[in-house]
């Protein structure tokens, strides 16, 4: 009996898939051992610990992070309009603080294990990648600016206006970071370019990925003169950021609202839970 | 009648004007996100893509913190701390970062400039190296002939490293006793009162890994300090416990600064009481007899009465304190006896502990007192040089460059007296008074005014008198790369000096870690614009004015100058770079960026204790002398620290201004640095309006409310700024940032808050050798209508 069409196409069907499933595994694997560079293989989940005892809030790492990353100069009228550019700032923890000088933490962006930013992108610019950062891809970003409503941390930032870089400024714009034009959104990204040179000295090297590799790793975390924040993978506990995670002095911004942010605060006072 | 156009007149007319607008179009406007850009100096010694990151030590501020400056196709794009300097470990605050903004400023002068006519309608017009060198050389040449040269002032605002010693090899052969050298902030009150008490000629280091209780009195350890990256890295030593256990910092003040928000515990304290407070908290010591008698007997003077050189006995210190009980230092300061009390027990519990002395609180009348009286306390509490305590600097040891003998015109000059009066019985023995030059300019006393660093029509108290002083210098010159406001309005001539990433120098930290750190900043990018390195002017001025001069400067550039001293830290062979080749040796300081000898050596009393007693004198015997000196020998010779109160202010000014330096932003000599912004929004936010902060009961008293725009005004001028109310404020005090103000020094400083050294008197000095009373001024404040 001659097989009926359908019979051919299951047929044809499986074979293909035969052959398509054992190089598509093995590519995964190949994949991972590029991507991860771990011990036991795990993929990272990079992560950040602030520790306010130690941050004296000097601004060093919001204006390595303005360096690093090729931000928008500050100007009058963005800073008029509240529409200025700086993925790394200082805030306030306490509201209604009147004098000219208030206790200050660095706020990077959370990178949300549950991020409601890439949730409501319409075109697929943010996303969050294997290793839990939350990315942003600038050339696909529509401007719609839903990211920047979602994110219950204002951590993103929408480009009003075409940033200027005037005559000889231009110089110092880093050549590893693309800078954003005018109508699309950016924000933090742990300095995930760093993170790929790093890796990709690690793999010439021939040698795992370790904790000192990664521990500075963000411009802001490298400046810091406290050493007040720590980068590095939270899925190794062994880590010095999973170490600060879990230490009874840690929290994250706005856990309730279910976000899962990988920026952990570590508070002002020791004495009171030592 | 308007002609009807037909169809061929009509397409010619909208062709025309569609190309017109096609040629609009096609206007080159330069876009932002090009990739091709202009070569830079020295890209073409790079490859394709090529980075390199250089070792070199930061400028922008005393600290000397080491960095690693990253150079890709020539340009430089981003700065880093460098691991193996101890000033900073790997870390950068934002001012050292910002260094490139320095380097790219748009606005930088960009070759010598010379100025062409006089007063309102003259300008500043472009001229060559060669012609700027002869037309300064042959004035200063003509100056001593004249048999004048100590009408050549300079103006130095280096405190410290080779080029503040090539200006002095150059005032000494010149023969120029008139070489002003501006350290009139808190540190060098500091540093003067451990002048007076112990010797030397620095403020102390902190030995913050190993204490366990630091008191800062009033002190700026994160707001005016020059030291920001190193407290902020002792924050960590301090505060991470891995030296055994954390330390606790308390900080007293009249004004919730950084500092005090950074602290453990802030009180606040009346201004002008912390020389009440540590004579009290020193009372309180010697009450319970739990102060270190041990080094009071073994290395202190003056505690117990003494003999003054007239063979007379002058009481002590415990005499002195004894006037200082709790209730009294509680009703002077505004701190209650409990907490007086509390603060002397842990002092004394959780040691090692030292006293922190500081900020706008020295920079009141009788700022020197409370220096002098936190050293004692010091004293009382055994920190000096011990662990946990307070360090001396030890210096690195470079050589020295060879002698020379200044010739007959330069001994008569050095001779003279000198324009600050310094040297004479009213100031004895400060260092340098820069503040009594306006005096002097008035006067005529000066020919040729040489600025480095220094840009006085902003920057000083009373900068309007400044300003009228500076326009009465016959021929002034600034070394200053960008065009400030002394540069714009008043200069002569123009030499502009490269950036720091553009040339040769070394960073002589200040004190921090206290054992010997060298670091050596070397270019980074080729330089941009015709500038030239202000080291490398010195020499070639004192080669064109010829013999006998140019002896006494026989090296081909600074960088020679300058590797001549550095071969002595190549002869010690110790400390971090050990080579015995010299060329290895500078090989891996250009690689490291900085040489230190880590291992401090305690309680080196020879090295520390450099008075004429080589004692710690709690009674300073130098300012005995010169404060008989200064009432003509009258029989009350006031050897020690004393409370002394503010003056009254006047009913019509009835508040007390106090102004400090926001952080990392410093003076606001880094106001051209763009991203520096973001650090201070005292003086950027509000849309570039200055704030004051004031107690609410002040702002009710004076009619302000919380966002009010107001004016303050003082007997020397006015500033505007907007209200902020804070109830950690002591009363009756408003406290302003420095740093806005500024009306030149490029498009990111101009016109954006306020002067506060315009409300500041100029010229009052008394022995500190510091502004002194010239920061205390009583302002009113009211309303205003923007």
């Amino acid at each position: 009996m001659t097989s009926s069409r359908r019979g051919v196409l299951r047929t044809l069907g499986t074979a293909l898939l035969g052959a398509l499933l054992p190089s598509r595994r093995a590519n995964a694997q190949t994949a991972a051992s590029k991507r991860t560079l771990t011990a036991d293989g795990h993929t990272p989940r990079w992560g950040m610990a602030i520790d306010l005892d130690l941050c004296t809030a000097c601004g060093g790492c919001v204006v390595a992070c303005a360096s690093e990353n090729n931000l928008p100069l500050p100007d009058d009228s963005t800073d008029a309009a509240g529409t200025g550019v700086s993925w790394m700032e200082l805030v306030a923890p306490r509201s209604g603080e009147q004098g000219v000088v208030a206790e200050l933490a660095p706020m990077p962006c959370m990178h949300c294990d549950n991020p409601p930013c890439t949730k409501v992108c319409p075109v697929g610019a943010t996303y969050q990648n294997e290793e839990g950062l939350v990315v942003q891809i600038w050339d696909r970003c529509i401007g719609c600016r839903y990211c920047t409503a979602a994110c219950p941390y204002s951590r993103r930032y929408y480009n009003w206006s075409k940033p200027e870089f005037p005559d000889d400024l231009r110089n110092l714009l880093n050549p590893d970071v693309a800078t954003r034009p005018e109508g699309v959104v950016e924000k933090c990204t742990f300095c995930v370019h760093r993170l790929r040179k790093t890796k990709e000295n690690v793999r010439r090297e021939g040698r795992l990925l370790t904790d000192d590799d990664v521990v500075r790793l963000p411009a802001c975390a490298q400046s810091c003169p406290a050493s007040a924040i720590v980068f590095g993978d939270l899925a190794d506990p062994t880590s010095r950021v999973a170490h600060a995670a879990a230490s009874p002095r840690a929290s994250r911004l706005l856990e309730h609202l279910g976000t899962q942010p990988k920026v952990y605060y570590l508070s002002k006072d020791r004495r009171r839970s030592s | 009648m308007a002609t009807p156009l037909d169809r061929r007149q009509f397409l010619q007319l909208a062709g025309g004007a569609a190309s017109g607008a096609l040629i609009a179009g096609c206007h080159h406007e330069e876009d932002p996100y090009a990739l091709e850009r202009p070569e830079v100096p020295g890209a073409d010694g790079f490859m394709r893509g090529e980075e390199r990151f250089i070792a070199t030590a930061c400028a922008q501020c005393p600290a000397g913190c080491g960095t690693r400056v990253r150079v890709v196709e020539g340009r430089a794009v981003k700065i880093e701390g460098h691991h193996s300097s101890p000033v900073n470990r790997g870390g950068i605050g934002p001012r050292g970062l910002s260094a490139l903004q320095a380097l790219y400023d748009p606005d930088r002068v960009r070759t010598p400039l010379r100025r062409v006519g006089k007063g309102a309608g003259s300008k500043l017009e472009p001229i060559g190296w060669d012609e700027a060198i002869a037309l300064l050389s042959t004035r200063l040449t003509e100056l001593r002939a004249r048999g004048a040269p100590e009408q050549l002032a300079i103006v130095c605002g280096r405190e410290r490293g080779t080029m503040l010693e090539l200006w002095q090899r150059f005032a000494a052969a010149y023969g120029t006793p008139n070489l002003l050298n501006s350290r009139d902030h808190a540190e060098g009150v500091v540093a003067h009162a451990v002048r007076l008490m112990q010797g030397g000629n620095e403020p102390p280091a902190y030995d913050w890994p190993r204490a366990r209780y630091v008191l800062s009195l009033g002190s700026g350890l994160l707001d005016s300090s020059c030291q920001l990256v190193a407290f902020a890295r002792a924050q960590h030593e301090r505060r991470d416990g891995s030296a055994g256990g954390r330390a606790k910092v308390v900080h007293l003040g009249a004004w919730r600064s950084r500092t005090a928000v950074n602290a453990d515990e802030f009180l606040v304290m009346k201004p002008g009481s912390a020389a009440a407070i540590a004579l009290g908290l020193a009372h309180l010591l010697v009450r319970d007899g739990v102060h270190d008698a041990a080094f009071v007997a073994d290395h202190g003077f003056g505690f117990a009465p003494w003999l003054d050189r007239a063979g007379v006995e002058q009481p002590g210190l415990a005499a002195r304190l004894a006037d200082y009980a709790p209730a009294r230092v509680a009703e002077l300061t505004g701190v209650p006896v409990a907490e007086l009390e509390r603060i002397a027990r842990e002092l004394v519990a959780q040691k090692p502990a030292f006293v922190v002395a500081g900020g706008e609180e020295l920079l009141l009348a009788h700022g020197l007192e409370a220096a002098l009286a936190i050293h004692a306390l010091n004293g009382l509490l055994g920190a000096i040089d011990r662990p946990g305590g307070l360090l001396t600097q030890r210096p690195a040891p470079l050589d020295g460059w060879p002698e020379f003998e200044p010739d007959e015109v330069a001994q008569a000059g050095l001779a003279r007296p000198r324009i600050d009066g310094v040297g004479t019985a009213r100031l004895p023995s400060c260092g340098t008074v820069l503040d009594a030059l306006p005096e002097a300019l008035q006067r005529g006393a000066v020919d040729t005014l040489l600025l480095h660093y220094a840009n006085p029509a902003w920057s000083r108290p009373g900068a309007a008198r400044w300003r009228e002083a500076l326009a009465r210098v016959p021929f002034l010159v600034s070394f200053s790369p960008y065009l400030d406001e002394t540069c714009a309005d008043l200069a002569d001539l123009v030499l502009p000096d490269s950036s720091s990433l553009e040339r040769f120098e070394d960073a002589a930290p200040g004190p921090s870690v206290g054992f010997p750190v060298f670091g050596i900043a070397q270019p980074t990018v080729a330089t941009l614009h015709s500038t030239r390195p202000s080291g490398d002017v010195v020499l070639a001025l004192a080669k064109a004015m010829g013999e006998p001069l140019a002896a006494a400067f026989p090296w081909a550039d600074f960088k020679a100058a300058l590797l001549k001293r550095v071969v002595g830290l190549h002869n010690a062979k110790r400390g971090t770079i050990v080579e015995t080749k010299g060329s290895d040796f500078l090989k891996r300081l250009y690689e490291e960026g900085s040489w230190s000898e880590p291992g401090y050596v305690y309680e080196q009393w020879d090295a520390v204790l450099t008075t004429p007693s080589g004692r710690f004198e709690f009674a300073s015997q130098p300012l005995a002398q010169e404060r008989a000196a200064l009432t003509g020998g009258a029989a009350s010779i006031d050897a020690l620290p004393r409370h002394v109160e503010l003056p009254t202010p006047p009913p019509d000014r009835p508040w007390l201004l106090l102004a400090y330096r926001p952080g990392s932003y410093a003076t606001g000599s880094g106001a051209n640095l763009p991203w520096l912004r973001r650090v201070a929004p005292e003086v950027h936010a509000n849309g570039g309006v200055s704030v004051v902060v004031v107690h609410p009961e002040t702002a009710l008293a004076a009619g302000v409310g919380a966002g009010s725009h107001v004016e303050l005004e003082s007997v020397h001028g006015r500033v505007q700024a907007i209200a902020r109310l804070d109830r950690d404020v002591a009363r009756g005090v408003v406290v302003m940032a420095e740093g806005g103000g500024h009306t030149a020094f490029g498009r990111y400083a101009r016109g954006r808050g306020a002067n506060v050294m315009e409300l500041f008197a100029a010229g009052e000095t008394d022995c500190a050798g510091s502004v002194a009373a010239a920061r205390a001024a009583h302002v009113s404040m009211r309303r205003s209508a923007s």
